[in-house]
């Protein structure tokens, strides 16, 4: 009885240093921050339950002039790309709720998920202090590259190849 | 007033908004068609700059379900350092000008009415500015430049920084002067990057550089710790006068202001300091500590504002360009709206 307890412990155990944990800051290498965030229906979700594809999470906010030309950028990557193996996901970090994030994708036609990232632990946690900041992470869901201030369409597409290998 | 008549106010002065331009003394005794070779001497030699400035708002999408729109311009004064004259604002909607009440900062307030695509409201003024050196305001609360936003925090590494650069100096003029040559060894100013800095000095101490926020930031940051009140003051830089380019336009965002600092040294007294162009231009390193060059004017001061009236978004990092909103929610720069800056030179002085 005991050693099938130590062994199921010791499957537990494996199974969980399997799993990447989540980091506390954004690192090239590592698993991205758990954070929880209000989404567009006001139910608040952890970041990281949602990575189960390459994904690319875009932090902006409603002052930033390039972002809103980034958006062009990550629409037209959806359509070559597909949504088979890459997700899309957008950070506003002026919301705190979800009538912002509403009215921006509205505006804007942002058509990916977009979550209120208004919070300290969010800014910290991401190193938010400029945007747009855009986070590519693998299917491992380990982080591969952080690009900030802006980023031209073909290094979008290569750090989007490069996550989908 | 219908609303849709274009309202025109001359609110300092009286007398046309323009005239044709005259340049009296630009450069005078010299070839007016070449930029100087050794232009910084040349920059540090002038005394006063004048210029005309027409600063543009354009509604360029108006919020897809027709929201009546708020607008919030900054408008410049006049103070020791720059006369604001011939100021007029055109405004396809009613318009006041309010002040905001922690600094004073003044604004100019349209809506809440409905803009469409096209739709301008322009602020023209004529500027003299000078060249700045030490201040004298007793007038000034010099309690309000204590205080620091969230942004400009500091931590444990900023306390040891400032510590050891100011070791036991008491003195705010040579403690600032510490600081600031400190800053400029430490910090790299990042051309490559495009967008702004938002002034976060834990950050910019972290990576060891960034853009003109944040240098200045940065400075603040320890000057307050080290409990010297410093004044936080932005707007925009046109170009040196050795440049000879007397008409130009800017992008009206944050990319295209200019921050600098003063810091109180007793007496009424303030020392202006610009870190970030004493960074860019070396030659001028030591001249930007104590001296803000006359090719700039001053837009606003301070940071965390809340406007007049108060906006229902959060407390503005800084106010150097327009703010605007819909139904509380904060305009997209780029999408509903854009700031334009368009200058003259019309004089500089030797």
């Amino acid at each position: 009885m005991m050693f099938l307890k130590h062994i199921t412990l010791t499957m537990i155990f494996l199974a969980v240093s399997y799993l990447p944990a989540a980091g506390t800051e954004v690192k090239v290498g590592e698993p991205p921050p758990s954070v929880i965030l209000m989404n567009e229906e006001g139910k608040m979700v952890d970041l990281i339950s949602l990575l189960d594809k390459p994904t690319i999470i875009y932090f902006t906010h409603n002052a930033c002039h390039y972002c809103t030309q980034i958006i062009a950028m990550l629409i037209r990557a959806d359509k070559k790309f597909g949504r088979q193996d890459l997700q899309i996901m957008g950070v506003n970090v002026m919301a705190k709720d979800r009538k912002l994030i509403r009215a921006y994708k509205d505006e804007l036609g942002f058509i990916f998920p977009m979550f209120a990232g208004n919070q300290a632990d969010v800014l910290k946690a991401y190193k938010i202090y400029y945007v747009p900041k855009l986070i590519f992470i693998d299917r491992n869901k380990i982080v591969k590259s952080v690009v900030g201030h802006y980023i031209h369409e073909p290094e979008l597409h290569e750090n989007i190849r490069e996550i989908m290998k | 007033m219908n609303r849709r008549e274009f309202l025109k106010l001359s609110a300092l002065s009286a007398g046309a908004a323009m005239s044709g331009h005259v340049v009296s003394g630009y450069l005078s005794g010299a070839d007016a068609s070449t930029p100087h070779s050794d232009g910084y001497l040349y920059d540090m030699k002038v005394r006063s700059m004048d210029f005309e400035i027409i600063f543009d708002t354009e509604i360029i999408n108006p919020p897809k379900h027709g929201e009546p729109v708020r607008i919030w311009m900054p408008l410049s004064q006049s103070g020791f350092e720059q006369d604001v004259t011939h100021l007029s604002v055109d405004s396809p909607v009613a318009f006041h000008i309010n002040e905001e009440h922690q600094y004073g900062n003044k604004v100019v307030y349209a809506g809440p009415d409905r803009l469409n695509s096209g739709d301008k409201i322009t602020v023209t003024s004529r500027i003299h500015r000078k060249t700045v050196s030490v201040i004298e305001d007793k007038s000034e609360d010099i309690g309000r430049h204590l205080v620091l936003s969230e942004k400009e925090q500091w931590n444990d590494d900023i306390k040891a920084f400032a510590d050891k650069t100011v070791g036991g100096e008491t003195d705010p003029l040579k403690t600032g002067r510490k600081i600031y040559y400190a800053l400029h060894d430490l910090l790299t100013y990042d051309k490559d990057t495009i967008g702004c800095g938002p002034g976060v000095s834990k950050w910019t101490y972290e990576n060891r550089g960034g853009r003109c926020a944040d240098f200045q930031s940065l400075f603040r940051t320890m000057m307050v710790y080290k409990s010297i009140p410093v004044k936080w003051e932005q707007g925009i830089l046109i170009p040196y006068p050795s440049e000879k380019i007397l008409t130009g336009e800017l992008e009206g965002d944050c990319i295209g202001t200019l921050c600098w600092n003063k810091f109180y040294i007793g007496e009424g007294r303030w020392i202006p300091v610009d870190l970030v162009e004493g960074n860019q231009k070396k030659e001028m390193r030591d001249y930007f500590f104590g001296h803000l060059s006359p090719n700039r004017f001053n837009i606003s001061t301070g940071r965390n504002i809340t406007l007049a009236p108060p906006q229902k978004g959060e407390v503005l990092n800084t106010f150097p360009v327009t703010y605007g909103e819909y139904d509380g929610i904060p305009l997209i720069y780029g999408h509903h709206y854009r700031n334009n800056v368009r200058y003259k030179v019309l004089n500089v002085e030797i």
